[in-house]
């Protein structure tokens, strides 16, 4: 009998060794975030800031007060004549847009957006100080589209919280192969570092100027993993390390197609230190497309084709390359990849020595510069970097006419969001090289 | 010619005539208690000069005495005197003698002195008297080993294989094929938190050696023990109070190899600030170039000083005995490095085999300095009832410098080998990792059949990691027209980063179990039950700065301090997810029973832990996930057979279920967003939960001598494996959980001595089965590149097939004579889990030979000399695909079938000393004694 309560425990033990009860499953709770309101843009905003959808009407003045925010399935159009001042909210860092959904800028030839800095800001010693943070996508963003805008001193540091905290922050970024970006028309300038940076996603980049963009290291734009699209009649001063740099480089389904037409490429690749470094157009992993018709003036390289590049799918023809001086010639077929860049080669490319193949620039002076003034860093002449005055539309007699081949399609995009009113200017090539063929097709600004 | 003979045979018969005279005499000297031989116990025949000291299995023999009656004494340590007179008239083989613990009088309680647990001969007797599945290395044969830290001691153990650091030493054990992540450390039975800033395993190298007691492997876990373990817990039994006045000191030097033929690289950390400039003055602070000082980019380079270790440990009792107290400290400062080449490594979007990106060569310099102090007090109030408090610090400071010279193969290679872009990297990286414990724990036994115990712990665990500075020259090789190589000037690259990474992970815990004894049929009964509860709070900090080059072309004139920069985040990285704070509470309770039906024993019960756990992420306050909670709720089953047919032998077989929590950091969701890297925080990661089976049969066939035979299985649900994650089109990395995974097993381990001479060997065979989703890229039928998903099916990580230890041991106690030779075997393994479809690294099989020399010069005073990596083996590492693109890169390897990714040699590390026993060093025979 006194052995029973002992028996009774054991057996409790045992059953408990023995049974193997349903263990409880996992309690996850993850708080939500504190939401801000999204704010409808009426006739009475004069701030930017927060979460925010609507339109920006016509002809007024916003102050970018704080990191405006575009949430997820939401949009904000700017009809013309419309002006974003960036001015913060008094810290040191800079504002930006960070997009979830979708922002559209609708600038026009006769009245252009501008996105920028106050007025007292706008100087030469802030050209790459990053003031501040452009357009920012989530990979949750469905599209970024700007006509006739103009973007002005971005990059700069990523402020706390944002998808780029503490980080450099590029004038654009996407995220997803999912987004569509398209910039028609737009003026650059003042970048501190990359102007655009897709890590995947849809683009269509026609008849745009870049100017100053890359204090050093940066490129116009710098192509990850899963990018297609059209790169076409943009013109590009003075590149940090490349203008246009397609790169499959990252992990997805899609691969980097990228064509490369009809721009003109100026004074690109020499704020980057290291002689190895810096070309105007480099195709690098895996990544496949054509450069066609192209000008390429005094930059540090011709185009180049990395081994790593899906060389058999890279074509360049019918470019032209002039140089002032012999060290670029040497480069024109870059001595660093010649093998590969040579099995992109198509046979009609125009090339020779010094000062040969000008192309003939209705208005500047190809030889105004010594090669001591492209290697001098941030001290490089400001006419090297962006226009003063110059006209690059092709003068009588240009070795530029008619060099060009027609023979090839814009790579094929399947645009989802942009369609309708909205649908892309999908531009066909020109036999006239560069950016401003004869027949006035290509880029509008002068 | 004959003549010769003759006088052999002659010389022969007048030897043995004269020895026909004289006996031997031989056996054993044990404690009565335990039945286990002591070595080194002094065996004479008094008033002659025969004496002999006892050897390792506790055999003694003196040879040619002449017949005839004899005092025979026999003396131990914490023993009373043996005497006894003897007649040898013949030679006697195998005489028996028992020695009695020395006993005290504490106000007239008897109190039996406690036994040490450090000796070879303890550790096998508990193995063998534990219930569970238990492996033990005592003090003695850590003492003997080549060892020095404890993390190079657990390779010791059937069954571990160690992962290493960039240096070549031993840091994380891998238990029976599970990643460091399956088990845990425990000092005094008591967990303790790690420094890692992300994970919860502590690092094993921080622990000198030499304050620990003993060393416990427990492969099964009992109701009464923490649940959280799949492969195994280790146990830091530190050293206890004495029985009387000690006093041990051991001074040693020594140097590594590679500093005869290369200067170390040092960097001046005086103007290091422990925190970052925003942990400091606050998230409001803005800071400038001028909170980031220059002395820890400023690379130094010379010979190292000598390798030096200190360790002393004094103890006694007081207060009649009442009172124990042991207090030891012990020092290293050591000087490691290693010669690496790492290629690193792409994966081919064409047909997805591996080729070379890049050429590292690297030289690693860690100086690593380990400091410990540890402190145990018993104050026994009486034979019932006891209090111990056990305080320790231990530090490690570890300050390496990385030099790195990278050849871009991808660029700038078009004019040949010899030729391309050069990147050369220095890193300097200070790194102070503590931990402090204090734990009271209080022993009450209240009756004969009650009893009680508990214990109240504090912890802290500390990682500063501050200012990691890497800076970046760029430089190129290249060819003018006419051939010749020609390098470009050295230019600083443009960008350069410093950044502070801080942690603290405190527990507060408390431990309560009673026992209760008594007799069911008859025959004995042992219940106990108990519980704890533990409440842990972590917190972590991180700051990544950018600096620029201004202006930003700068050449290298050889002196970092005509360089200068700039500050391009002025602000830090507040909102990086690696600023985090967590807390956990741990509750657990258990029930369970031991009944001895004669020669079976049962062991079982369960235990019941609930865990909660929250998190605070210092994310923006829209972000969802910012602050969650987890909370679950486990019953652990457990029963432990034990059948003795005889005394020598055991057969058990086991189950226990048992749990792996998921890493702190791993479970917020916070998501990173790289160009070619993404990776997100996985807040519905479950913990792993396993089956595990045992079965091992156990064969003690003196005390020394062992045979264990085992075999193990493990089912394991949810491992947790940070792995590609597709969700789209978006490919991040995150730890998951991936299905169930198996791992099964096969031990042997044997130990024999035949006098002088001991051999002790071990083999596991482990077989873990895991299926994830691999990337495998491809060009498809339209010509594209793309990848598509595979699953693959490998090893668990860090598991090796095969893993074997043979140690070759001379003990000569009369001559004081020991020497080591350990050969550790550790079969290729998974090193790194590659994303893409079968482009895992492996590292390779390898042996690794320790060797080690005492000798001692008179009673309690030892030299001694250790060799660590007597073969400078090497650490490669291969890619199981051949390099189809650009072998050619490498043309000193050979990468037909495998590609070879990196290679690392750590070189020979010697150390000498000297030790000292001061009890030994006073028992020594005196002169006419």
């Amino acid at each position: 009998m006194k052995n029973l309560g002992k028996i009774t425990g054991v057996l409790a033990l045992s059953v408990l060794t023995i049974v193997s009860c349903k263990k409880k499953e996992e309690d996850v709770i993850i708080d939500d975030g504190i939401q801000d309101e999204v704010v409808e843009i009426t006739e009475n905003t004069t701030h930017l800031s927060g979460p925010m959808k609507g339109v920006l009407k016509s002809g007024n003045t916003y102050i970018l007060s704080g990191d405006l925010i575009i949430p997820e399935g939401e949009e904000i159009i700017a009809e013309e004549c419309v002006t974003i001042i960036a001015e913060g909210d008094g810290g040191p860092i800079g504002p930006e847009i960070t997009v979830h959904g979708s922002f559209i800028s609708l600038g026009t030839e006769s009245c252009p957006n501008l996105f920028s800095v106050p007025v007292n800001m706008r100087t030469d010693d802030n050209i790459f100080a990053g003031l501040w943070g452009g357009i920012q996508c989530s990979d949750k963003a469905k599209l970024v589209m700007l006509k006739w805008t103009r973007m002005e001193y971005l990059g700069g540091e990523g402020g706390p919280g944002t998808p780029r905290a503490g980080k450099i922050r590029y004038g654009l970024w996407t995220l997803s192969q999912n987004t569509e970006m398209i910039l028609e028309d737009c003026w650059f300038y003042g970048c501190k570092d990359d102007v655009y940076r897709p890590v995947g996603g849809k683009i269509n980049l026609v008849r745009n100027t870049f100017e100053y963009c890359g204090e050093t290291g940066g490129d116009g734009l710098n192509v990850k993993a899963g990018t297609v699209g059209n790169i076409a009649y943009n013109v590009f001063y003075g590149s940090a390390t490349n203008a246009f740099k397609p790169s499959n480089e990252g992990d997805g389904t899609i691969q980097t197609n990228i064509n490369v037409y009809n721009n003109t490429i100026i004074n690109g690749g020499f704020r980057r230190p290291g002689m190895s470094r810096g070309a105007n157009i480099n195709y690098e992993v895996g990544a496949r497309g054509g450069a066609y018709n192209n000008i390429i003036v005094n930059c540090k390289r011709g185009i180049r084709v990395l081994e790593t590049a899906d060389v058999q799918n890279v074509t360049v023809d019918h470019n032209l390359y002039y140089a002032s001086f012999q060290e670029m010639v040497d480069e024109f077929i870059p001595t660093d990849a010649e093998t590969s860049t040579l099995a992109a080669l198509g046979s009609n490319n125009i090339y020779g020595g010094v000062n040969d193949n000008n192309p003939m620039f209705a208005n500047y002076d190809v030889n105004q510069f010594a090669y001591a003034d492209y290697e001098a860093g941030e001290n490089q002449p400001k006419a090297m970097n962006r226009n003063e005055g110059a006209d690059l539309r092709l003068a009588a007699g240009s070795p530029a006419f008619g060099a060009g081949t027609t023979a090839f399609s814009p790579v094929s995009v399947n645009w989802v969001h942009a369609t309708g009113n909205r649908a892309p200017s999908i531009m066909q090539p020109s036999a006239d090289l560069g950016a401003y063929p004869s027949s006035g097709n290509g880029n509008k600004h002068y | 010619m004959s003549k010769h003979i003759w006088l052999f045979i002659g010389l022969l018969t007048f030897t043995t005539a004269t020895f026909a005279q004289t006996v031997n005499f031989s056996g054993i000297v044990k404690d009565r208690e335990e039945r286990i031989p002591l070595t080194g116990a002094r065996v004479e025949l008094q008033g002659t000069e025969f004496r002999a000291i006892t050897g390792l299995d506790g055999s003694f023999i003196i040879r040619n005495i002449e017949a005839g009656n004899y005092d025979l004494k026999v003396t131990y340590i914490g023993y009373d005197d043996f005497v006894q007179t003897i007649q040898l008239s013949a030679t006697v083989q195998n005489y028996e003698v028992i020695l009695n613990p020395e006993a005290t009088e504490v106000d007239g309680v008897e109190i039996v002195a406690v036994r040490s647990i450090d000796s070879e001969a303890s550790a096998r007797a508990t193995e063998k008297d534990a219930m569970n599945v238990l492996n033990v290395i005592s003090a003695k044969e850590i003492e003997v080993s080549p060892d020095i830290t404890v993390a190079n001691v657990v390779q010791r153990i059937s069954g571990v294989s160690l992962e290493r650091n960039n240096n070549g030493d031993g840091q994380h054990a891998i238990v029976r094929g599970m990643d460091k992540r399956y088990n845990y450390t425990l000092v005094n039975g008591i967990k303790i938190p790690s420094p890692d800033p992300r994970n919860r395993y502590i690092p094993l190298d921080i622990f000198p050696a030499d304050l620990l007691d003993r060393l416990e492997v427990t492969k099964a876990l009992t109701p009464n023990m923490e649940g959280d373990a799949i492969g195994g817990v280790m146990d830091m039994k530190m050293k206890n109070a004495p029985n009387a006045f000690t006093l041990n000191v051991n001074v040693g030097s020594g140097y590594n190899q590679m500093f005869f033929n290369r200067d170390f690289v040092s960097f001046d950390r005086s103007a290091t600030q422990r925190f970052s400039p925003r942990i400091s003055n606050g998230n409001d602070y803005e800071a400038s170039v001028n909170d980031f000082p220059l002395e820890s980019i400023d690379f130094q380079r010379s010979r190292p000083n000598p390798n030096q270790v200190y360790n002393i440990a004094v103890g006694n009792r007081f207060f009649n005995n009442k009172l124990g107290v042991l207090v030891a400290g012990s020092y290293q400062n050591t000087y490691r490095g290693a010669e690496s080449t790492f290629m690193q490594i792409f994966v081919n979007q064409e047909d997805n085999t591996p080729y070379y990106e890049r050429v590292q060569v690297r030289q690693f310099s860690a100086q690593q300095i380990r400091s410990g102090v540890h402190a145990k007090l018993d104050y026994r109030f009486n034979n019932k009832h006891k209090l111990d408090l056990y305080m320790a610090a231990v530090n490690m400071n570890d300050f390496e410098t990385r030099s790195r010279v990278d050849t871009i193969l991808a660029i700038g290679r078009g004019q040949g080998p010899g030729t391309g872009r050069i990147e050369i990297r220095e890193r300097s990286r200070q790194r102070y990792q503590s931990i402090y414990n204090a734990t009271l724990q209080g022993t009450h036994d209240f009756s004969k059949k009650w009893k009680v115990d508990w214990s109240a712990v504090y912890s802290l665990a500390t990682n500063d990691d501050p200012d990691m500075a890497q800076v970046t020259w760029i430089t190129a090789i290249v060819k003018d027209p006419q051939g010749n190589f020609i390098q470009d000037p050295v230019m600083y690259d443009t960008d350069y980063s410093r950044r502070w990474m801080n942690s603290t992970d405190g527990d507060i815990a408390a431990y309560g179990n009673t026992y209760y004894k008594t007799m069911l049929f008859k025959l004995p009964l042992e219940l106990s039950a108990g519980g704890m509860f533990r409440m842990k709070t972590r917190t972590s900090v991180f700051d990544s700065y950018l600096l620029r080059t201004s202006p930003l072309m700068q050449e290298w004139s050889g002196s970092i301090y005509d360089g200068t920069w700039t500050l391009f985040n002025r602000f830090g990285t507040p909102t990086d997810p690696l600023n985090y704070d967590v807390w956990e509470n741990v509750m657990a309770g258990y029930g369970m029973f031991k009944y001895e039906i004669n020669k079976l024993h049962i062991m079982g019960g369960a235990r019941f832990e609930s865990t909660y756990f929250e998190w605070e992420s210092q994310a923006p306050p829209q972000i969802d996930g910012r602050t969650g909670r987890i909370e679950y709720e486990d019953l652990l089953p457990s029963i432990h057979f034990k059948y003795m047919p005889n005394e020598k032998q055991n057969i058990r077989a086991s189950y226990f279920a048992s749990i792996s929590r998921p890493s702190f950091f791993e479970v917020i969701p916070y998501e990173i967003n790289e160009e070619d890297f993404r990776e997100r925080g996985n807040p519905f990661l479950k913990r792993t939960k396993a089956d595990n089976f045992d079965v091992r049969y156990e064969r003690f066939s003196n005390v020394l001598d062992k045979i264990m035979l085992g075999v193990f299985y493990k089912k394991i649900d949810d491992p947790i494996e940070r792995a590609l994650n597709i969700s789209g089109q978006t490919v991040f990395l995150q730890s998951n959980n991936f299905g169930t995974a198996a791992n099964a097993g096969f031990e042997f381990d044997f130990t024999k001595y035949i006098r002088e001479f001991g051999v002790r060997f071990f083999y596991t065979y482990t077989n873990s089965q895991i299926t994830t989703d691999k990337l495998y890229r491809y060009r498809d039928e339209d010509g594209n590149l793309t990848s598509r998903i595979e699953q693959q099916t490998r090893p668990l990580q860090g598991q090796s097939a095969h893993i074997s230890n043979l140690s070759f041991l001379y003990k000569n106690t009369k001559s004081g004579t020991d020497v080591q030779l350990s050969t550790v075997y550790t079969g290729r393994r998974i090193i790194g889990v590659s994303p893409y479809l079968d482009n895992d690294l492996w590292q390779r099989a390898f042996v690794q030979m320790d060797l080690s020399f005492e000798q001692r010069i008179k009673p309690g005073i030892v030299v001694y000399a250790k060799i660590n990596n007597l073969l400078n083996s090497p650490m490669r590492a291969d890619i199981l695909l051949p390099n189809t693109f650009n072998a050619e890169q490498a043309p000193y390897w050979i990468n037909t079938e495998n590609t070879l990714a990196w290679e690392d040699f750590y070189f020979q590390t010697y150390l000498v000393g000297m030790k000292f026993n001061l009890q030994q060093y006073k028992n020594r025979p005196k002169r006419g004694e």
